[in-house]
């Protein structure tokens, strides 16, 4: 399955449904051979982007490059593109080989050639003995194999995927996640993945870009990411953060637990002595024993939830609000409910944002 | 308990007995009727009825007549109809409301006035082709046929399955034979049947237009023979009961 990887460019990208804005002005480049999850809050234009790439609907402006063309106004029948959908679209009428065939059989192959594709391809996708079964008679997990097989039979240029394990339970959802993946690299196909769960996003992908509203905020290695979110809104959307009020000091610094931190960049521009919010991770709160030292800010644990390697404790300040701190679960045993604890930052800068800007985040 | 064993029972004999009556009302005039077309002039029953259908001088003109605007409407009416209703299923579905509207209006506007409409329309030259009735038709069978295929698609997430085939590289024509037909077939056999069933049985149009297909020819023959008028009711019945027997069969293998 040698073939050379195609590379994509969206430029200024815009649709709109009525009054709806769905995609604003959306610009994305994925290499040849890449993996980028488009990550997103609901409605935020991912599926939109989607399908105006594979040609299932139409930009009001902008382009489509695939290849060095431009495909902006090539039928979805001439793309040569494979997409898996959110929910199971396999044909009811035909068997997991027939659905893996569909593709090769409208580009007329001969049915020998293809019966052997499709045969193959199950086979790559775990699912070579139930070649004869009916969509029907499948799990939610096989549906969406046949669905991957029956996309990437067609040799794509690109791989387009909505959503595709979010109607599978949570362990079926990891294990086909990393086949994906596995396969994607295998095969060397360039691919847009389209999630709501950045955990999924984080751990499937070369690049992750973070939408909103139709627009691209940032897109950046995982890792990038999650350090250095370019906007306050991808740094409360990634991960998870502690909101503490703050207030700008004269020296450019925020007290956050009871430390004088750096502002990161990505954050909000906000004046001196204007208060703001700072988002700290849950991973970057430590704990130590009230009894053991002074610093740090005073608070009870009220509660633990065990992660297995990790434990999250929740904390009450005595200010009265609640943090989150996660800890290697070896540690967190000596902290059990009701443990009287001093809570500190664990970073030297912080992002900070508008105390308003935080509720733009919630879903 | 033993209140409940008797209120079952109760309702038990009145399901039974509302199935008698409603046995009773359908089955009776047809149980009389065949009895009727088999009666024979010496007083004994016989097939002598059914066997002079067949001698009838014009019946293989009406049968041929009658069969060739079965085709054409059924085959018009499934062409016309799929596509649209599919269409009204993958987005339009805010012309929902008017397709079903219009597909209703055979139902609100009486025959007779179709009829003059089309004689008016028309150029002289179609009026004189029967085919012209077999369009008339695709037009009365509208509510049933978007009904039916309407219902077929209600159950089937076209949407998804019809931007799965476009993105795979099917053409639309390719979609609505190879996807959405096949998908859609107990909608498309029960749009059939009833377009079927309403060709074997519409009148009023047949007449006006004076042409003489199965049920106007029916009416005739009524006039001078009542015997072979019932008997070919009664066959004509037969004819349309294999038909959905034979549909149903065909629709119940797919899903096995
Ligand atoms: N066919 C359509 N007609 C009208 N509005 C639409 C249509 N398709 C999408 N929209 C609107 O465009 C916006 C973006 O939709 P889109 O489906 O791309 O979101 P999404 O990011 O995929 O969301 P989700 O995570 O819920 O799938 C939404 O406000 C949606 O209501
Ligand atoms: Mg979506």
């Amino acid at each position: 399955m040698e073939r050379t990887s195609t590379g994509v460019e969206l430029r200024n990208l815009r649709r709109t449904f009525g009054p709806v804005v769905a995609l604003d002005n959306l610009n994305l480049t994925l290499q040849p051979g890449e993996l980028i999850a488009l990550l997103g809050p609901s409605g935020c234009g991912k599926t939109t982007a989607l399908r105006l790439l594979a040609g299932l609907d139409q930009p009001d402006s902008g382009e489509i490059v695939v290849g060095g063309k431009d495909i902006t106004a090539v039928p979805a029948s001439k793309r040569n593109m494979g997409m898996v959908f959110q929910s199971y679209s396999l044909f009811p009428n035909l068997t997991a080989a027939e659905n893996v065939a569909f593709g090769l059989r409208v580009r007329r192959v001969s049915k020998s050639e293809r019966l052997k594709r499709a045969a193959e391809l199950l086979e790559l996708v775990g699912l070579g003995e139930q070649r004869d079964r009916y969509p029907h008679a499948m799990s939610g997990g096989q549906a969406q194999r046949v669905a991957l097989a029956r996309a990437i039979a067609v040799q794509p240029d690109v791989l387009l995927l909505d959503e595709p394990l979010s109607a599978l339970d949570a362990k079926v959802r990891t294990q086909l996640r990393d086949e994906i993946r596995r396969l994607q690299i295998e095969v060397g196909i360039t691919t847009l993945f389209v999630t709501h769960d950045q955990e999924e996003a984080m751990a499937i992908a070369d690049r992750v870009g973070v939408m909103r509203a139709g627009n691209l905020e940032q897109l950046d290695l995982p890792a990038v990411l999650y350090a250095r979110p370019a906007t306050p809104f991808v740094a409360s959307f990634v991960g998870t953060n502690n909101v503490l009020p703050t207030t700008v000091e004269p020296n450019g610094t925020v007290y956050v637990l009871g430390r004088a931190l750096a502002v990161a960049a990505g954050s909000d521009e906000l004046a001196v002595g204007q208060a703001a919010n700072a988002l700290l991770r849950p991973e970057s709160v430590s704990l130590g024993h009230r009894d053991g030292g002074t610093d740090g800010v005073a608070g009870v644990v009220s509660s633990t939830s065990f992660f297995g390697s990790v434990t999250r404790l929740t904390v009450k300040l005595d200010a009265g609000n609640f943090i989150l701190v996660d800890m290697p679960s070896v540690i967190a045993r000596d902290f059990s409910a009701g443990a009287e604890v001093l809570a500190r930052a664990m970073t030297n800068e912080v992002v900070i944002q508008h105390q308003e800007a935080v509720a733009l985040v919630d879903e | 308990m033993a209140a409940i064993v008797k209120r079952r029972k109760e309702r038990h004999l009145f399901a039974w007995l509302t199935l008698a009556l409603v046995a009773l009302y359908f089955l009776l005039p047809l149980v009389s009727a065949t009895e009727f077309s088999l009666r024979e002039n010496n007083g004994t029953h016989g097939l002598d009825a059914y066997r002079s259908i067949l001698q009838q001088p014009d019946f293989r003109d009406v049968i041929m007549l009658t069969l060739r605007l079965t085709v054409i409407s059924v085959v018009l009416s499934l062409v016309i109809m799929v596509p649209t209703v599919t269409m009204v299923h993958l987005g339009a579905k805010k012309y929902r409301r008017l397709v079903e509207f219009i597909s209703l209006q055979p139902l609100v506007i009486p025959p007779i006035v179709l009829v003059l409409g089309v004689v008016n329309v028309m150029p002289v030259s179609w009026l004189g082709s029967a085919d012209l009735l077999g369009f008339e038709y695709v037009v009365l069978a509208m509510p049933f046929t978007f009904r039916a295929l309407d219902a077929g698609l209600m159950n089937l997430d076209v949407k998804t399955i019809v931007d799965a085939a476009r993105g795979l590289g099917a053409s639309w024509l390719t979609v609505l034979v190879r996807v959405v037909a096949p998908n859609l077939k107990s909608g498309i056999f029960g749009a059939m049947f009833l377009t079927i069933a309403l060709v074997l049985g519409e009148f009023t149009m047949a007449s006006l237009m004076l042409w003489n297909t199965f049920p106007t020819w029916i009416a005739t023959v009524g006039q001078s023979d009542a015997a072979l008028s019932v008997a070919l009711s009664v066959a004509s019945l037969a004819f349309a009961w294999v038909l959905l027997v034979l549909i149903s069969f065909a629709d119940r293998r797919r899903k096995a």
